[in-house]
């Protein structure tokens, strides 16, 4: 990230070396284009869709301003990340800024997984019922366009504060500590909403290539 | 069923479907040399817990194969914010 931490303005001031500049220009323009649509996808579980082009834009504008004083405590990319989540709050007005401390309780009950092991009492409880049927995407193959296409579908109703967990773990890549700090969880919260997200996934990709585990009639869908 | 069958060869309770699959999640985190003795047993013997954990793992392949990996640098929202950044100027030689 030379082009914005490491070398800041006044560090290369005295370059006159357009060849230098070239490549700065150039480095940076790399950074913003690997950074940008994993951005996206995380302004988009924060604020709606229409906005979150513009939440991406005001934070590397913020970001290109203040980058000389990134102080390595985190990742770069997890200091761009709160910088994102602080502007998509703004972006959302001071009604939904206001805090509220959320917690996720810890009762599964009518999850996904309800009815598909054998209850207490009954010879086999403990062991599954109705067992998941097959791997989907068996050995050797690759992830086709269209299970990968449900997936990220199904990703979107997720539950919003699921969908960030899973959004930044499964996706993006982030470690369970960085999760906490840029969604303010704390790390059981963070481990259920991450259980719950998956589980719900698990199964609607279970209902959709193999027809089994889906939801009744009444309950409509697991997302 | 008779008592010892509930234990491993360390003497370890067995555990059941029900006791696995909370440990899912932890189980996708690390390699599997580091997997507890009564997971892997569990693993052995109960084909569907195998197969739900894949599932998971496959779950998590598909979530991590974004094919939208970078935007191209002509993209006009890069040169957009190329010129909001502060880069170094030639000093004015006079």
């Amino acid at each position: 990230m030379r082009a914005m931490i490491g070398e800041p303005a006044e560090m290369s001031a005295g370059s006159s070396d357009d060849a230098e500049l070239a490549g700065d220009r150039l480095l940076l323009a790399e950074q913003i284009a690997s950074l940008y649509p994993g951005m996206l996808r995380f302004a988009r579980t924060i604020v709606p869709a229409a906005l979150a082009e513009d939440v991406v834009q005001e934070t590397w504008i913020a970001v290109l301003k203040v980058a000389n004083t990134f102080e390595g405590r985190s990742t770069l990319r997890t200091w761009i990340y709160a910088v994102l989540r602080n502007k998509a709050r703004q972006a959302l007005g001071s009604e939904t800024r206001r805090r509220t401390v959320e917690t996720e309780e810890a009762t599964d009950e009518g999850g996904p997984l309800a009815g598909r092991l054998h209850p207490p009492g009954h010879p086999d409880a403990g062991h599954w019922s109705v067992p998941p049927s097959a791997r989907f995407i068996p050995e050797e193959r690759a992830v086709t366009a269209e299970l990968r296409h449900k997936v990220l579908e199904a990703l979107d109703k997720l539950p919003q504060r699921q969908r960030s967990v899973v959004l930044l773990r499964d996706v993006e890549g982030f470690s369970a500590e960085e999760v906490c700090d840029l969604l303010v969880l704390d790390p059981g919260n963070q481990r259920i909403l991450l259980h719950r997200g998956r589980a719900k996934l698990r199964a609607y990709i279970e209902c959709y290539q193999f027809g089994r585990g889906c939801p009744d009639s009444e309950s409509g869908s697991w997302l | 069923m008779k008592i010892a069958d509930n234990f491993d060869a360390a003497g370890a309770a067995a555990i059941d479907c029900i006791d696995f699959l909370p440990l899912v999640d932890d189980l996708l985190e690390i390699d599997d040399e580091g997997w507890d003795a009564q997971v892997v047993r569990h693993l052995e013997e109960c084909p569907p817990c195998r197969i739900f954990l894949e599932q998971l793992q496959d779950l998590r392949r598909m979530l991590r194969a974004q094919d939208d990996e970078a935007l191209a640098l002509s993209d006009p929202r890069i040169r957009t914010l190329l010129t909001q950044a502060c880069f170094p100027r030639k000093e004015d030689p006079s």
